[in-house]
């Protein structure tokens, strides 16, 4: 098995070919920091992703940047690696010097008259700039709707109101963005909102974002994991991430794609509570702000009805967010439920193959986003959150 | 931090490497190995370290002791305090809350409501591994088949050495002494290729082989009780190969990680699926646990001087305790104890098992460890006899996902197994030809670690 070392030295060997490679897939991995993130991630969400450091940035995002991909397509097929169900579109994505999705940070002249919170559906994930729910509100009332949305659904209050405070927002409307298949969130036990120490808290240093080396943003990364991708269809590689997806189809025939968390059966011994907005409410009001809560109905409590087959006959539909909307209207809190009007919508354009959520994908798209914009609009002229002249109304008094 | 990870890659072994052979003298480099394998345990759980440390300390005080006195009650003294320390603290952390879980299920049988609190200890990795390196150290030292080293950097660099640390080979001091002695006039050169190839062949071995049948078989095996025939037996000689490159993907890489810093450790496989019986079985897998057992347990319980009956007993217990050793479950010890039976009938019968044709007792012997996997697999008896039930009686079901790349995964790996060379065969003298294709697989292995999942090694468990 030995040789003489003479030997060795003569001949181009393991013990120079797996250093060099070594050296070169390091030097392309710091190489390729320089690239745009954009050209390898396949969404924003991906390519802009912040790793939480607790008590040093609670931005959702990095800061200041815009992506762009003409060819962004569906979590769904993503995850289950169906590429032929892929509904490739553009997707602008721009972020704010916080880490959130604004196109810009208001000027101090036009303080935004709403702020959104929610998850990935309140961020408008992958679509346009144009097209997230902000936008569409903002066209609508004509004035400058702050996209607060996070990656998390239990809102940030110190955050909220940082932000609030940055953006010189008072006694003006929270819309708070719930999705159905997220579990209910719950008080803080000891709210952060009640501390009146801003300034110096760490939580309120201006957002930041990841360290350029983070093995989240490498690029060889991403590559790799494509690849690796490729081979786990099922027959060379199993796709573990598979079942997290569904391929049914609609009436119209058109393959759809669900997240097979939603499609679990009956949603009936669901408990609804209303403790978490009531709270946060209270809170709020006590700054003079007006909340809001926006119900998003899950895709397959939308299209499940719509589906071919037995298969929507078969399964009970979901009552939870119908249940959680009296819960919190008889708390006295405004409230829209999506749900209905989705059901309707969804069942009155599926002929024209219209639809209100990606077919690849877990979010709503821009025609759901419009929809929900103009919901929004109608409840909050209903409920008189907007005096009669079109100036934003008084927060109610306190109970 | 594994050595499939790009952190160990890219970060610690250069740094290693470039620092240990900017130094000059052995005791620097005694040094430097030691402390990096201090690093190294610390990725894993810092507070651990302290254990490694102590044990290494009584150890080595317990050697100066022996080499100090020489009255039999002193030396032994210096035998049974340290012995008797690791076996403790080995006891503890694997087997603590085994006990205390087993005496719990024992008093139930009468007292259904019984129920002793355990301690939830968290297994420090490599603990059976190092403790080993002590013991075998202590008792080699008393035996007198080796002086122990008075040079303290030089037996922490034994007990610490990176490349063995958490899952072997279990590395006897006898073995690489004189290595270490002679660590500060290593040449850079002399094994960098022989190095090399070694740990690129592990790495292959690991990461392209042992990992794609794992991701194959472990969500399969996840839900055991929904395969079809076909489908288990598929799994279980997944798994078969598996564990062997898996295993001995690990020790390859060691070895050559040993060989990039002056020390030859020895061979752990030697194409063990080629053995013609069990008992070349247990002289061809994991040869270093084996031979520790056959050293430090088998002999000293007799061996084969007495009585025909004392030698199987001696055999039974052996690998009884040998399969407790693999971790504190009672499948392990089923395994070990069917592996026990499997040498007494051979010795026992063995005279009509060797008049076979050679093709049929490979073949036998290799169903009957495939069979032995089983247990070895199972977490609880529940499953073995699950995947038995679906191994034995034929019942059918869905493919399992991953179903092509399992077969062809397992094609591989058995020719590879049963026809081709062992690492310790080859020349390790590669044609540039050769050297492209194992650069392309290692590139390959990079990208399953970089975009894939990195799994640890299988034998870092034990």
């Amino acid at each position: 098995m030995d040789s003489t070392p003479e030997k060795k030295r003569n001949s181009l060997g393991l013990g120079l070919a797996i250093p060099f490679l070594l050296a070169v897939s390091f030097v392309a991995e710091i190489a390729l920091r320089a690239v745009p993130i954009d050209r390898f991630a396949f969404r924003a969400t991906e390519a802009l992703s912040v790793r939480h450091v607790p008590g040093v940035s609670a931005a959702p995002l990095l800061p200041s940047r815009q992506y762009r991909n003409d060819h962004t397509y569906g979590d769904l097929s993503a995850l289950a690696n169906l590429r032929r169900l892929r509904q490739y579109r553009r997707e602008i994505f721009t972020t704010d010097t916080y880490g959130y999705r604004n196109p810009s940070v208001p000027s101090q002249a036009s303080a935004p008259v709403a702020m959104l919170l929610g998850d990935s559906f309140g961020l408008g994930s992958g679509t346009e700039d144009s097209e997230t729910l902000t936008a569409h509100l903002g066209r609508l009332w004509g004035r400058t709707v702050y996209n607060g949305s996070g990656m998390t659904p239990q809102a940030d209050l110190k955050q909220i109101r940082r932000l609030a405070r940055e953006l010189r927002m008072r006694g003006n409307l929270v819309i708070y963005e719930y999705l159905e298949r997220q579990g209910l969130p719950s008080v803080p036990s000891r709210p952060p909102w009640s501390s009146r120490k801003t300034s110096a808290g760490a939580q309120d240093q201006p957002a930041t974002g990841a360290s350029p080396f983070s093995w989240e943003l490498s690029r060889l990364r991403i590559l790799a994991n494509r690849m690796y991708r490729f081979f786990q269809n099922d027959r060379i590689l199993p796709n573990p991430y598979a079942r997290n997806a569904s391929v049914c189809r609609l009436a119209n025939g058109t393959e759809m794609l669900f997240f097979s968390g939603e499609r679990k059966g009956s949603d009936a011994s669901r408990p609804v509570d209303a403790a978490y907005w009531v709270w946060l409410e209270r809170e709020l009001r006590s700054d003079g702000f007006q909340l809001i809560v926006l119900l998003v109905p899950n895709k397959s409590t939308v299209y499940e009805p719509l589906l071919l087959g037995r298969e929507a006959q078969n399964r009970p539909g979901s009552d939870y967010l119908d249940r959680l909307e009296r819960s919190l209207s008889s708390a006295g809190l405004p409230v829209v439920n999506l749900k209905n009007v989705f059901q309707a919508q969804a069942a009155r354009e599926l002929p024209s193959n219209s639809y209100l959520y990606w077919l690849d994908d877990t979010h709503w798209n821009g025609h759901g986003m419009r929809i929900a914009a103009e919901e929004i609009d109608q409840a909050v002229r209903r409920q008189r959150l907007v005096a009669p002249d079109g100036s934003w109304a008084s927060p109610k008094p306190a109970d | 931090m594994l050595f499939n990870s790009l952190r160990f890659l890219y970060v610690f072994l250069p740094l290693t490497y470039l620092g240990f052979w900017a130094l000059k003298g052995s005791t620097r480099r005694h040094l430097w190995l030691a402390v990096t394998g201090y690093l190294f345990y610390a990725s894993w759980n810092y507070k651990f370290c302290a254990l490694m440390a102590f044990s290494t300390l009584v150890s080595y005080l317990a050697g100066l002791g022996m080499l100090r006195w020489q009255d039999p009650v002193r030396k032994r003294l210096c035998l049974v305090v340290p012995v008797a320390i690791d076996l403790s603290m080995l006891g503890l952390f694997k087997y603590g809350d085994f006990a205390l879980r087993s005496f719990s299920s024992v008093v139930r049988w009468w007292r259904p409501a019984y129920s002793l609190p355990t301690m939830d200890l968290v297994l420090p990795v490599g603990i059976s591994f190092y403790t080993f390196h002590t013991i075998t150290y202590i008792v080699d030292s008393y035996r007198g088949t080796i002086v122990p080293t008075r040079k303290f950097f030089e037996f922490a660099c034994y007990v610490s050495f990176f490349a063995q640390l958490v899952a072997g080979p279990i590395v006897r001091f006898r073995q690489v002494e004189g290595d270490l002695d002679r660590l500060g006039e290593a040449e850079r050169r002399a094994d960098l290729e022989v190095g090399f190839s070694f740990f690129t062949i592990g790495m292959i071995k690991k990461v392209l082989v042992a990992d794609t049948i794992a991701a194959v078989i472990d969500p399969a095996l996840a839900n055991v009780a929904r395969l079809s025939s076909l489908d288990a037996w598929l799994c279980v000689l997944g798994y078969t190969y598996q564990l062997y490159f898996d295993f001995s993907g690990y020790s390859d890489m060691a070895v050559g990680l040993g060989r990039l810093f002056g020390i030859r450790l020895p061979q752990n496989f030697n194409s063990p699926y080629k053995a013609l019986d069990i008992a070349d079985f247990w002289r061809r897998w994991h040869i270093s646990l084996s031979t520790v057992l056959r050293d430090y347990l088998f002999i000293p319980l007799g061996g084969i001087s007495g009585s025909r009956s004392a030698t199987l007993r001696n055999l039974l217990i052996t690998m009884a305790l040998g399969g407790l050793w693999h971790g504190a479950n009672w499948t392990f010890l089923v395994w070990g104890c069917y592996h026990g039976v499997l040498l007494v009938l051979y010795r026992l019968a063995g005279k009509s098992w060797d008049g076979l044709p050679v093709a049929l007792r490979r073949a036998g012997t290799f169903l009957l460890v495939v069979i032995g996997w089983v247990f070895f697999r199972s977490t609880s008896f529940q499953m073995a006899v699950t995947l038995f039930h679906a191994m034995f009686v034929w019942r059918g079901g869905p493919e399992i996902a991953g179903g092509l790349g399992l077969v062809v995964a397992i094609g591989v790996a058995a020719i590879a197994a049963h026809m081709g060379p062992n690492t310790f065969e080859i020349e390790h003298r590669w044609r540039p030809p050769m050297v492209f294709a194992l650069g392309i697989l290692f590139v390959a292995s990079l990208v399953v670690i970089a975009g894939g999942r990195v799994t640890p090694f299988l034998y870092f468990q034990f």
